[in-house]
């Protein structure tokens, strides 16, 4: 007989980052194997079924949603650079989480750009709400900043 | 991150104010900016030092736990408004002794989700243990506890609803987190006798 399936619909924290669905994948399984364990982990039985921009919607089984968004918020890093997952939905449907990311998306996030900032060269996100993100320029240990336009404007 | 950025997702996640350490204190605004005082040395004079400076109302003082003297004097020092990291303390540096100490002065817990969220395996289970040890005793007792984030970056500002998930795993029920997110504000302006203002 076929599983109840339940649909968590994420939001991804930078949303610059949009991580592809096997990263996605690799890095929830591993906070909802060290969170809750292997037994708990095959009963959850997750999968990512869609991820693009700043949203993913990830698959539980029907009763498992608390455990997974559990695991979603000890996600903390994909590589060295941080994410989030931060869960903003629940449905039975993929298509009623699709139309919610139609309503809450802010808009595509803009290219980055090439920004100099107290002397060093940094690669801008700028995105709704005068936010922007500062990652520096070059191959190692590179510094981000989360900074707002008032505080680009004050420097 | 910048205090401005922090305001702004803080705004984001519902939040209506939001701790940082050594800012200074926005009484307008949304959200509403309350400045902290952390004193990191294990040492009782710095602790007095602090508590004279702020002994004007204006900020928060946050002391980092320590050994079970060092936490029973920083305890019975006037001023002292919450006390953290006791998850990087031995076992015995916080006893029911100072859970009624805490409780008879009105000095909050700090309950500390980043540990939850950034280590694994054997940390995290020892992690849990001692929130699980100090709600014991929070609930018997009734002192104050407090929840931060203690975020560096936007990823790391968890939402309540995260908050409320990641403290499950300490059996933190959800009254009890919302209880712990509204402390500091509690603690800026503790109830009191009705005064008349003229």
């Amino acid at each position: 007989m076929r599983d109840k399936r339940r649909y968590i619909l994420v939001k991804i924290v930078p949303p610059w980052s949009s991580p592809g669905t096997k990263d996605l994948f690799l890095v929830i399984q591993e906070a909802v194997t060290s969170a809750l364990g292997d037994v708990s982990a095959s009963c959850i039985q997750m999968a990512v079924v869609h991820a693009s921009g700043e949203f993913a919607v990830v698959r539980c089984n029907r009763g498992s949603e608390k455990m997974l968004e559990q695991a979603l918020a000890a996600v903390f890093c994909l590589g060295s650079e941080p994410l989030a997952l931060r869960p903003v939905a629940t449905s039975g449907t993929i298509r009623s989480l699709k139309e919610k990311i139609a309503h809450a998306a802010r808009g595509p996030c803009q290219k980055k750009e090439a920004v100099a900032y107290k002397g060093k060269l940094y690669d801008a996100y700028c995105y709704p709400g005068q936010k922007i993100d500062l990652l520096e320029k070059g191959f190692k240990s590179r510094e981000l900043l989360f900074l707002t336009e008032e505080d680009i404007e004050d420097k | 991150m910048s205090l401005n950025r922090a305001m702004s997702e803080a705004g984001g996640l519902g939040f209506d104010g939001i701790v940082a350490i050594g800012q200074q204190c926005t009484g307008t605004g949304t959200p509403r900016v309350i400045e902290g005082i952390l004193v990191r040395d294990q040492q009782v004079k710095a602790v007095v030092r602090a508590a004279r400076d702020t002994a004007d109302g204006r900020a928060l003082l946050i002391v980092n736990a320590g050994d079970n003297g060092f936490n029973r004097a920083a305890l019975q020092v006037k001023g002292v408004h919450i006390l953290r990291h006791l998850h990087k303390t031995e076992k015995n540096s916080f006893d029911h002794i100072m859970a009624r100490m805490a409780a008879d002065r009105i000095v909050a817990i700090d309950l500390d989700v980043r540990p939850l969220v950034m280590t694994r395996g054997g940390q995290r289970q020892k992690t849990i243990q001692r929130y699980r040890d100090i709600l014991r005793l929070m609930r018997r007792f009734e002192f104050p506890v407090s929840v931060s984030s203690n975020a560096r970056n936007p990823a790391e500002l968890k939402s309540v609803r995260e908050m409320v998930s990641l403290l499950a795993m300490a059996g933190m029920e959800e009254s009890e987190v919302i209880e712990g997110l509204k402390t500091p504000g509690m603690l800026m302006a503790p109830r009191g006798p009705v005064s008349v203002v003229r």
